[in-house]
């Protein structure tokens, strides 16, 4: 696999820390978390190896041009559709999210609509420019932001506020019946490398997916799954976890910096998961954006002017979606919809997958 | 011997007429027993002494049983003769001598240039490495170039600018390892600008950007010669312009302007720091007002209380909101800048002192900013200028004032965000081909060659 592809999967892996994800997962914590997890992950590194697998058949190809080549246009519309829509509710959540986190922890003063604009300009930029370039910033901020995410999970691991006792507290509920909730929204940590059904054509080079790549994802996802769980327990306590919203927040803000300028880690905290809920939204909208416009390509050869309006449309149908959808949502909602969502998403997964071997029979014969 | 031709040839006079009422045309005729020679040339910019030696005396000293065509044509001065009449005058006008013999007219290269000796080094002052920097003439330049790197695969080709100046350049590279396409691309864009007068490479510089609202550069403008090596054996193209002491390099990406030669002359671990405290200076300039922007006016609770106090303590009595007193500030020092660089040596001391020391403790005292806002802006100044190129440094400037009003209004998370966003910008920007800022790992050239489909 590419570098860029392992970015895009940790990108993701990353992001939900601060979406719904957690707590989803506290929620079932005494109803088969630990198990599913389990079983999410191992099926998590199934997934990314059948869509590597299926990929590689199609260097430098994306799933527009794949199912332009074998499949009528009226089937591929909508399926793009389905897709982009799938993408932009990913991107949509985290947005959401974020903003309702930089309502409650960092400018409370400031109104929702404020907020929200201040995504626009930097956010709409980052969706319509050059894929290549999607990638090229992923590493960059990653590269970035890595000293302060190193420091800050050194930090967490060896806090003297986590009680180990209540992490294997936890463990012991691993004998209950597995949950789909937790397992779909799991899975959904793996989803990252999704990512090239149109990131793709830029990956010319055959990706292989052999023992080496699996057992990094695995580790990967074991980290993430880890770390995403056992932490907030350990430092929060077992007992009463999931009722708390941020759980991720709380931990942050239980420890500090006893020497330095910044005493609370919670504000680097904000300000590292600002960037990457930044890369997620932007990543998963331009996947969405490149799908729609794949759909609303009326004509073969669309003129600059053409192309240009579309552009625009899109755009702003997306932050007028995105704006009605933030002031409507209270945080209930939020996690209602996050797990419907997530549930949703599995089906897509392996319907994805599926498409992907029915276009590799194609491809063969 | 026949009888000799007195009277010039129509050619010739039709050439001088398009170049009269000039003083300094000279249309000489060379006369002896059994040869005649017709001289068109302009004493301004020949070099009278070489024109003395090389064909007024040979004319009347060489023996008459050999022929004085065969001489010229034998003489290692000749440059090549155009077609079109313009053509021929404006290779005159570059300071070649016309030389018509019975049919056959010769171009002799007999340059004078007033400024052919390398400068120092001004703009980019190393310790190490070469002191002098290039001169106003290009071969001299090239000389400078052939001088240091002994390839023959390094090439020269001299083009000529297609508007009022007729300026020469000279395109040069190593052919072994420059893209093709590459070339391809520059040799286009220089083609194709549409400007009425370039006066050097800097204005060169500004016509090859095809944007046009543009920040950053794209090409680079060096005066040093090891700058022009170390950049020509990474497969760049060098464009040296006559009469202008700098060299332009294409294409350029962010990192090559964030280079000091000096990084190649130190130890490793020297040059670490240094690089260290440079890209901390980078973000030290761009960010550091937006921050104290953000924390004083958004979120204080972001510092530890004792420094959040303190803060708070020294802008006391301030009567306006903090990114009117930051606006204010950086103005001025923006100004001190700018006017430090115009004046003259002795005089710019006496505007530093008196702006920076005096008028920074007075504004102060008269609570129109805070202590720590003095010393922040003081500290951006200063960080500005460890950007080595000063291109970069401009733009980096207004950088700084963008991501200053996006943080006014937005606070902390538009700090950040607007960080990214400059990211994004630059990410997506690129110089004839080539991502403008991205991180080289491993196999680099083939993933330069994925970008080329």
């Amino acid at each position: 696999m590419s570098r860029f592809v392992y970015y895009l999967l940790i990108s993701n892996m990353v992001a939900n820390v601060i979406a719904a994800g957690p707590r989803i997962l506290f929620s079932k914590s005494e109803q088969g978390a630990i198990v599913s997890m389990v079983l999410a992950l191992f099926f998590g590194v199934f997934i990314n190896w059948a869509l590597i697998r299926s990929f590689k058949a199609f260097p430098g190809k994306s799933l527009p041009q794949i199912l332009d080549l074998y499949v009528n246009r009226w089937i591929s519309i909508p399926i793009l559709l389905v897709l982009g829509t799938i993408w932009y509710i990913a991107g949509l959540q985290t947005l959401i999210t974020y903003v309702d986190l930089l309502l409650r922890f960092l400018t409370p003063e400031m109104s929702v609509f404020t907020t929200l604009s201040m995504f626009i300009v930097v956010i709409s930029f980052g969706v319509i420019m050059k894929s290549r370039s999607i990638l090229f910033t992923l590493e960059l901020v990653f590269v970035l932001l890595l000293p302060f995410a190193i420091y800050y999970v050194v930090k967490l691991y060896f806090s003297p506020q986590i009680s180990w006792d209540h992490v294997k507290l936890a463990m012991t509920f691993i004998d209950n019946p597995p949950n789909y909730l937790v397992f779909s929204t799991t899975l959904f940590f793996f989803t990252g490398t999704f990512d090239i059904i149109i990131l793709n054509s830029l990956f010319k080079k055959k990706m292989t997916f052999g023992l080496k790549q699996a057992t990094l994802v695995f580790l990967l996802g074991v980290f993430t799954i880890f770390t995403t769980y056992f932490i907030p327990i350990g430092v929060l306590g077992f007992d009463r976890i999931e009722d708390i919203i941020y759980p991720w927040i709380f931990t942050s803000d239980s420890i500090r910096m006893k020497y330095g300028v910044i005493e609370r880690v919670v504000f680097i905290f904000l300000l590292i998961f600002l960037a990457i809920a930044f890369l997620n939204i932007v990543i998963h909208w331009h996947i969405s954006f490149n799908l729609f416009e794949n759909v609303f390509r009326l004509k073969k050869s669309m003129t600059d002017k053409g192309k240009t309006i579309r552009t625009c449309l899109l755009l702003v149908v997306f932050w007028v979606v995105a704006f009605l959808v933030t002031v409507k949502l209270t945080e209930y909602d939020l996690f209602t919809y996050s797990s419907y969502y997530f549930n949703l998403m599995f089906v897509v997964i392996i319907g994805l997958l599926g498409l992907l071997w029915v276009l590799n029979r194609r491809a063969k014969s | 011997m026949g009888e000799v031709e007195n009277e010039a040839p129509a050619y010739l006079n039709r050439l001088a007429k398009q170049l009269a009422p000039s003083a300094d045309v000279v249309k000489k005729t060379l006369k002896s027993k059994e040869r005649i020679v017709h001289l068109l040339y302009l004493k301004s910019v020949v070099d009278m002494m070489q024109l003395q030696e090389i064909i007024v005396k040979p004319f009347y000293e060489l023996p008459k049983e050999q022929n004085f065509a065969d001489y010229i044509g034998s003489l290692p001065y000749e440059t090549n003769m155009p077609s079109g009449d313009e053509d021929v005058l404006i290779e005159i006008t570059k300071g070649n001598v016309f030389v018509m013999l019975d049919k056959q007219i010769n171009l002799l290269e007999l340059k004078m240039i007033a400024s052919n000796t390398v400068q120092e080094a001004k703009m980019e002052p190393t310790i190490h490495g070469p002191q002098l920097g290039l001169s106003d003439s290009l071969e001299t330049n090239i000389n400078v170039i052939r001088q240091r790197y002994h390839q023959p695969s390094l090439i020269i080709e001299t083009l000529q600018l297609e508007e009022a100046s007729n300026r020469s350049y000279a395109l040069v590279y190593d052919k072994d390892i420059v893209r093709p396409k590459l070339l391809k691309v520059l040799k286009k864009r220089i083609q194709s600008i549409d400007a009425k007068l370039i006066q050097g490479s800097s204005d060169l510089q500004h016509h090859m950007n095809d944007v046009k609202y543009s920040l950053f550069p794209t090409t680079l403008l060096t005066e040093r010669p090891d700058r022009v090596l170390h950049n020509m054996a990474a497969g760049k193209v060098i464009i040296i312009v006559d009469g202008s002491p700098h060299a332009l390099i294409a294409p350029t990406v962010f990192f090559d302007f964030m280079a000091s030669m000096e990084d190649n002359y130190y130890s490793f671990w020297v040059v670490k720091l240094i690089q260290f405290l440079r890209y901390g200076g980078l973000f030290t300039c761009i960010m550091l007002p937006a921050l104290y922007v953000g924390i004083t006016s958004y979120t204080p609770d972001v510092f530890r209380t004792e420094l959040a106090l303190t803060v708070a303590a020294s802008r006391i009595g301030v009567p306006y909101p903090s990114f009117i007193e930051v606006f204010f500030m950086l103005i001025f020092i923006e100004l001190l800048t700018e006017a430090s660089m115009r004046l003259p040596t002795t005089i710019s001391a006496t505007a530093t002192t008196v702006g920076g020391l005096i008028l920074g403790t007075a504004a102060v005292e008269a609570a129109l900013t805070s202590n720590i806002l003095v010393i922040v802006v003081s500290l951006v100044a200063i960080s500005t200028f460890v950007i080595p190129i000063s291109e970069m440094n401009y733009a980096i400037r207004v950088c700084r004032f963008l991501l200053l009003i996006y943080t006014t209004v937005f606070g902390l998370a538009g700090l950040v965000l607007g960080m990214l966003g400059l990211i994004i910008y630059l990410v997506n920007k690129d110089s004839f081909g080539e991502p403008y800022l991205r991180l080289f790992w491993k196999n680099r050239q083939e993933e330069l060659e994925a970008d080329e489909q």
